[in-house]
């Protein structure tokens, strides 16, 4: 067990941002926080890397306690929410500052640095400076921070807002393979397509709240409901649900006139508005 | 080096390498002080030494002696005399700084010309401005030269001069305060000259013989009078002046002790004050933008405590400050800036740096945004440099404005480097203005730390 919170509360006033949270990070494995913006995802990254004090609960990094030591910390990677780069300094500048604060030597640096803008796909910008560079490379950049002193725990807030595809493309690869070199990763964010395509579990998050946990086929078997099958004739459309939609298409489609069938088969957008009855992306 | 001490040296070296590459704040932490240092030096160094110096003259005596001497230094190229009406009127001007130096011809002066080659020469007064010490010298100079030249126009006029030696003469034959060894020095000398004068007024071509002898009043003994005279002649003659000069005293009723030697002496050490105020300011935003921009995240995430993460940008802005104390003070000793006290000097310098540390920090705290760390910022130091000294110097500050600049870190830093620098202060009168600055900063760094580990907290 890499990372354990349990029973996590962190109130803002009236305002309760994290109530009774519980989950487990183990080895190898990618754990997704999805949740709409305000949901408690950041806070709770916050208070598992110990930025923020919980107003209760337990964390526990690696077997060694809480976050509040710098040896405790050493085991985590972070790349947080708001992209935390020095515009005014290169990324190898950049990359090599943040090694040292990690007690890396001169040599140890350097080959920290020269791996972690390979895995990103910065090399040939390292010389740079970051104000120069996009959004997606800053992104890039930023998730290379995190890895530099090759920790077991990657916290990513929100890794893929507001970046290109091609940099989207590049940070989930790299989550993959972080999973794939042993590395537990909690990954937030609220696209569910992406907790979808690189989560191995998924905790759904609202309001603070825990709501549900599993991988995707058991959140979406146990809470997504039935597919959706639509089938269009000329000008009308019609629309069913179904347990069994490729049985049940079928048989329609030997019906007349049928121009276009689709079928809407449950996802965690689904998940969570069964849930909440909100959807993910109005929240 | 241990790794959380290596850490802090990277934050520190990371701000410095952010500074040295942010122009603006470049700019206002190195040149913009030098800038205003040099210009206004520049202006006030115009009003350090008038064109002429002005000298008032009393004379006390009235006589055809004393009004000579009056008219000759009235005619004078190396200053501007003013007669005044009193000895006292003399000195309350020189005391307000109205005129360098007072001349007093006092009673007794044109009577003292007769016996001035016995009784040490005339003797005169003079006052000087306690700051103008070069120029007292000087004057003093000038004086005995104009003694000389009187002494030499007297000479132009053989019978002129001859009266003039025979007054002396019986004045010296009649001074009982004389030895009689040094009498008879000067009687030979004095016979010896109204002889020669006598000759020389209705001189020939044909050098007439001089026959002393005929004239004097020598003794018999001649053998044992003229070792006599010989003996007496070797102590009589040394150390002649045609002037004495005595001089008065004078006090100033302003401020005590010395004065700048000259105007960069006190625009230097304001200038270091602008300049460790940029780099107090500039990282005080830096430290805002930290937090703002989300670095401060990584740093707090890294295996160091925030409380090293807070000395590491504390010793950046030391750092810097000390940088730019040392460039400007460079340049001040190029343009005459001589310290009265290098290890002083250097003391105020790192104190004047741990106390814009403490500022720098508490700034920081204080505000949740770059513009409000820039604006409350600028606001208190502006407020805090105009009654304390970084604007107009603090020896030209009415009473009032010297008695609220003590709330204000620019006067104590002021006093430092200015007690370094010229005040001549010695380390009793500086323990005062040190212990106020590094006082200033350790409370400065303390608060600001807790109220940033508070708002940390709470976020």
């Amino acid at each position: 067990m890499l990372l354990s919170l349990t029973n996590i509360r962190k109130a803002y006033g009236e305002r309760t941002a994290v109530d009774g949270l519980s989950l487990t990070l183990g080895e190898g494995e990618v754990l997704g926080l999805l949740g709409p913006n305000g949901a408690g995802k950041s806070t709770t990254i916050s208070i598992a890397v110990g930025l923020l004090a919980a107003d209760a609960g337990r964390v526990d990094v690696c077997s060694q306690g809480p976050p509040t030591t710098p040896t405790v910390r050493r085991n985590i990677g972070v790349a947080p929410q708001a992209l935390a780069l020095y515009d005014d300094l290169s990324a190898d500048e950049n990359l090599r500052f943040f090694a040292s604060l990690y007690g890396l030597a001169s040599e140890q640096q350097t080959r920290a640095v020269d791996g972690a803008l390979d895995r990103v796909g910065l090399t040939d910008r390292r010389k740079d400076r970051v104000k120069a560079f996009s959004g997606g490379m800053k992104r890039r950049l930023n998730l290379a921070a995190a890895l530099l002193h090759d920790p077991p725990i990657v916290l990513l807030d929100e890794p893929t807002a507001g970046v290109d595809p091609q940099s989207r493309s590049a940070i989930l690869d790299e989550v993959r393979s972080l999973r794939s070199r042993g590395k537990g990763v909690i990954y937030t964010t609220h696209y569910m397509e992406e907790a979808q395509r690189v989560c191995d579990r998924v905790a759904i998050v609202d309001h603070g709240k825990l709501i549900a946990m599993g991988t995707v086929d058991e959140l979406i078997g146990k809470h997504g409901g039935v597919s959706t099958i639509t089938v269009q004739s000329g000008e009308q459309a019609t629309r069913f649900e179904s347990a069994d939609p490729v049985a049940d298409l079928s048989k329609r489609l030997s019906d007349p006139g049928v121009t276009n069938v689709r079928i809407d088969r449950p996802d965690l957008e689904s998940v969570f508005m069964h849930l909440t009855g909100r959807s993910l992306r109005d929240s | 080096m241990n790794s959380p001490l290596r850490a802090q040296f990277a934050i520190a070296s990371k701000d410095i390498r952010l500074l040295l590459r942010d122009r603006v704040s470049f700019f206002f932490a190195f040149f913009f002080p030098l800038i205003i240092a040099v210009f206004f030096g520049t202006i006030f160094a115009q009003q350090d030494d008038p064109p002429t110096m002005g000298v008032l003259l009393f004379d006390a005596d009235q006589t055809e002696g004393s009004r000579s001497f009056a008219k000759t230094l009235h005619g004078a190229s190396e200053f501007e005399v003013k007669d005044v009406a009193s000895r006292d009127a003399g000195v309350d001007l020189v005391r307000a700084g109205k005129a360098t130096a007072f001349i007093v011809l006092p009673q007794g002066f044109g009577k003292s010309r007769d016996g001035m080659f016995w009784s040490g020469g005339t003797r005169i007064e003079l006052a000087v401005d306690p700051a103008a010490k070069a120029q007292a010298a000087m004057l003093e100079g000038v004086l005995t030269k104009y003694g000389f030249q009187q002494l030499q126009e007297g000479f132009k006029d053989p019978s002129k001069m001859q009266e003039q030696v025979r007054k002396s003469l019986a004045s010296m034959r009649n001074d009982q305060n004389l030895s009689p060894a040094n009498k008879l020095v000067f009687d030979s000398f004095f016979n010896s000259l109204d002889s020669f004068l006598g000759q020389v007024d209705g001189m020939k071509a044909d050098a007439p013989k001089s026959d002393a002898s005929a004239r004097s009043d020598k003794p018999a003994d001649a053998t044992s009078a003229d070792s006599a005279v010989h003996d007496a002649a070797a102590t009589a003659g040394g150390g002649w002046q045609p002037i004495q000069i005595e001089r008065l005293s004078i006090t100033h009723p302003g401020p005590e002790g010395p004065k700048p030697p000259n105007s960069f002496s006190i625009t230097f050490p304001q200038g270091i004050i602008w300049g460790v105020m940029g780099c107090a300011l500039g990282f005080s935003i830096s430290l805002v933008t930290e937090r703002t921009k989300g670095t401060m995240v990584r740093l707090l995430v890294a295996p160091i405590s925030p409380r090293q993460v807070l000395m590491g940008k504390a010793l950046a802005c030391f750092v810097s400050t000390l940088g730019v104390s040392v460039f400007l003070l460079a340049i001040g000793y190029a343009m005459g800036v001589r310290p009265t006290s290098w290890p002083l000097l250097i003391l105020a310098v790192l104190a004047v740096g741990v106390c814009f540390v403490g500022i720098m920090m508490l700034l920081a705290a204080l505000s949740p945004s770059e513009r409000s760390a820039g604006g409350l910022g600028w606001g208190v130091l502006l407020v805090c440099s105009m009654i304390g000294g970084g604007m107009i110097p603090l020896f030209f500050m009415p009473a009032w404005m010297k008695s609220i600049s003590i709330v204000s870190p620019i006067r104590w830093s002021v006093l430092a480097l200015e007690g370094g620098i010229w005040r001549d202060s010695s380390l009793a009168e500086m323990a005062t203005p040190l212990g106020v600055l590094v006082g200033i900063g350790v409370v400065g760094f303390v608060a600001g730390a807790a109220i940033l580990g508070r708002s940390r907290t709470s976020t």
